[in-house]
């Protein structure tokens, strides 16, 4: 379309949607959008209304601001105590299930410490 | 940064959730979420697009976890809870009037409604905002008001 929709072409868009043709134009035209703006525009009293209905509780940037604050001081326990968990429970793990390599290791060299030296033979043997 | 937007924050957030509290949730939300990953240096103003769309992420993320708890359309708020405004008697029933046709808008009516007629963001900073061509903000939003003044007069 290159004329550009009549006012009451536009009224209609605005009511309906349509037709396509002028909903094509408009996507494209500065112009036409800047005439449906000014149609669409809400009065003053609509705009303090909506001012008035959106408007935000007055104490709300003290509720955000303890709200943040508890809830990164909460995350931040929750993170402390995660890793004292963590530890414990590496702790734990060494004493009630200690590492078999290590103790392996342990016992080899207690074996070697204190037994008399092998002979070759039983050191070809392997474990038993 | 709390003080400079919590209240656009709370209008984007309230033209999504219906509820004041649910709104305050994501007003909190929002800062932790700007507050952890900045798109800007220490000292530097947030952009307030940037900001309103983590808001407007953040609300809709909130609403989708609650989607199965939230009521129905009918039995929506009948009005915000905690409006703290100077209400003459005679200013009552035309709030009511308009939050009754606020919220039979759909969605995407109400937020462009909230940040452009109520915030005053710029075509170009909502069409940011929502991650939306210019030309389609546009014409939605014209749409928007449209659909705004046929609830009011429905309701009057």
């Amino acid at each position: 379309m290159t004329r550009h929709p009549s006012r009451r072409a536009l009224q209609q868009w605005l009511d309906t949607g349509g037709p396509g043709r002028v909903d094509r134009h408009i996507e494209g035209c500065d112009r036409c959008q800047e005439e449906l703006d000014r149609m669409s525009a809400l009065d003053e009293t609509t705009l303090s209304g909506l001012v008035a209905v959106t408007e935000p509780p007055s104490d709300l940037e003290e509720r955000v601001t303890d709200g943040v604050d508890t809830r990164l001081r909460d995350e931040a326990a929750v993170g402390a105590f995660a890793d004292l968990f963590a530890i414990g429970w590496d702790f734990l793990r060494c004493v009630i299930d200690p590492d078999p390599n290590r103790e392996a290791a342990r016992s080899t060299t207690d074996d070697t410490a204190h037994a008399p030296p092998k002979s070759a033979d039983e050191n070809r043997g392997g474990p038993r | 940064m709390v003080d400079r937007h919590a209240a656009a924050v709370y209008r984007v957030a309230l033209s999504i959730v219906h509820d004041s509290s649910l709104a305050d949730d994501v007003v909190q939300e929002t800062m932790i979420r700007a507050w952890r990953r900045s798109p800007v240096g220490p000292g530097e103003e947030i952009p307030r697009s940037w900001l309103l769309k983590v808001a407007h992420n953040a609300a809709i993320s909130l609403l989708r976890t609650r989607r199965e708890d939230l009521r129905g359309p009918d039995t929506f708020p009948e009005s915000p809870a905690e409006i703290e405004t100077d209400r003459r008697v005679e200013g009552i029933a035309q709030l009511d009037e308009l939050w009754e046709a606020m919220r039979h808008l759909d969605e995407d009516a109400r937020v462009l409604i909230a940040l452009k007629e109520v915030d005053g963001l710029s075509y170009e900073e909502i069409a940011e905002t929502l991650d939306l061509p210019l030309p389609t903000i546009k014409t939605r939003l014209f749409r928007a008001r449209r659909q705004l003044k046929d609830a009011l007069k429905e309701w009057r």
